[in-house]
């Protein structure tokens, strides 16, 4: 399910997904914590979305649609491998669930993927890339 | 020689099962080496290393930032009496039976990358490093004083400390330590974050110094430690476009100096430049603490089969976190507000 060169963690409810592959890394925060853990869980989107809906007064398939939404984000990045069946755009009484959100950051990436050993240009150094 | 900017090694091609049999080689040729070299035993991140340097042109470049770690005492008469070996050579080797494109990510050469036999090469056939994880030995070939980069000054032996320091409780972290009174601060996050400049000015006020770059943090009874590797410090600016040229300078050689050898983890600091006067802390999630330290430690390291986090989410769950928001007193006074908190 996930990427063979994706770490993660989540702390106090917040978690943080690297893509040692693409040098972006993630932070996942709110419901979307929750939504990230039932995928782990290997829950199917109609699963977590019945569970979800349940806890927030919600439309299970509007629920469904942000899942998926959320999902899609997700393999966009690399960070699952399979892409997610195509829904509707979110609809419907969302009750107190919030749409996830991916958080990315990669304005850093090409620098935290140059080895300092192996890939620069040696009379320059660190951050020039050997051409 | 051209160099090429590997990405990653997902798409490298799988080495030939023939090529396998040429680590048995290097093995041999580093254990032969071994027996003529001078020995050494370092003591890092308390850990007992013998190091055999076999060309005196190497452990000229690559000892002045490792050279204070050399202890006397080592008890050599119950075998082995270190924890693992390093073995520098620069005999020549046969051609390696792998290019580039086998290549990933810290030169992690595909189908070395799990298992008890990892290994690393420059892309220009320079440098590899073998670790022997049965036989706890890091072999480290270089063509000769010129496969040796400016950061292998810096940082010698990086990623054979990497292998050999790595335990349950231990494993090497970019980041800077700096504190006082025996307790300190982990500066964590990319380069150009400010972690040297900090660490210089640390310096200069009289504070304790364990690294500007990388650490070794341990986790054990409770505590969080940093533990020296490098007495090598970086100063300057950088250049335009972010380019690192600064110059290494040795502490206790080229600057007054010496590293701590350990500091008791206080906290996490997360610096950025912010430009005011006064530097200030500013308290920040557990999430933010791992999300400076994991991305630049984890892609400095070499490319792992199925890769972890190792201790870094404990430490982010064992201390508090800050951002650092550097001003022009370079972050001395809340460092030391930190360490006392």
């Amino acid at each position: 399910m996930l990427g063979d060169q994706i770490v993660h963690e989540t702390l106090d409810g917040e978690t943080v997904v690297i893509n040692l592959v693409s040098g972006s890394y993630f932070s996942i925060e709110g419901v979307g914590a929750e939504v990230w853990a039932r995928l782990l869980a290997g829950e199917t989107v109609a699963e977590s979305a019945t569970a979800i809906a349940a806890e927030h007064g919600a439309d299970a398939r509007a629920v469904a649609a942000a899942i998926v939404a959320f999902h899609r984000q997700l393999f966009d990045h690399g960070i699952i491998t399979a892409p997610p069946a195509d829904v509707s755009a979110p609809s419907g009484d969302l009750g107190t669930f919030a749409i996830p959100n991916l958080h990315v950051y990669d304005d850093l990436r090409e620098h935290l993927l140059l080895d300092p050993v192996h890939d620069v240009e040696r009379g320059t150094g660190w951050p020039a890339i050997s051409p | 020689m051209a160099r090429h900017f590997a990405v990653t090694i997902t798409g490298a091609r799988p080495l030939a099962p023939a090529a396998q049999t040429f680590r048995e080689m290097v093995v041999d040729k580093a254990l032969q080496a071994g027996e003529s070299a001078t020995s050494k035993y370092l003591r890092i991140a308390g850990a007992t290393l013998r190091l055999d340097i076999a060309d005196a042109d190497l452990g000229a470049a690559l000892l002045p930032a490792l050279g204070h770690h050399v202890v006397q005492d080592v008890d050599t008469t119950t075998a082995p009496g270190y924890e693992a070996r390093l073995v520098v050579w620069s005999a020549s080797l046969p051609p390696f039976p792998w290019g580039s494109s086998h290549l990933g990510r810290g030169g992690a050469i595909a189908g070395l990358t799990h298992g008890p036999v990892r290994a690393t090469a420059a892309v220009d056939d320079t440098s590899l490093m073998l670790w022997d994880d049965e036989r706890r030995l890091a072999c480290c070939w270089f063509a000769g004083v010129h496969g040796i980069t400016r950061w292998d000054r810096a940082a010698p032996l990086r990623t054979a400390l990497h292998y050999a320091l790595a335990a349950p409780d231990r494993q090497l972290v970019h980041g800077a330590a700096v504190g006082t009174g025996g307790r300190g601060v982990l500066l964590a996050g990319p380069g150009g974050r400010g972690k040297s400049t900090t660490t210089l000015a640390c310096l200069h006020a009289g504070l304790q110094v364990v690294g500007d770059d990388y650490s070794a943090i341990e986790l054990s009874n409770g505590r969080a430690l940093a533990w020296n590797l490098y007495r090598s410090i970086k100063v300057g600016e950088r250049g335009p476009g972010d380019r690192d040229d600064r110059r290494t300078l040795i502490l206790g050689e080229d600057i007054p100096g010496e590293p701590t050898d350990v500091l008791d983890l206080a906290a996490v600091l997360l610096p950025r430049v912010t430009g005011g006067a006064s530097s200030a802390l500013v308290a920040a999630r557990p999430v933010d603490a791992l999300g400076a330290l994991a991305p630049s430690t984890l892609l400095q390291a070499p490319h792992e089969e199925r890769p972890s986090l190792g201790l870094l989410a404990d430490l982010a769950r064992a201390i508090p976190a800050y951002h650092l928001h550097l001003g022009t007193d370079r972050g001395v006074p809340a460092i030391r507000q930190a360490v006392a908190a």
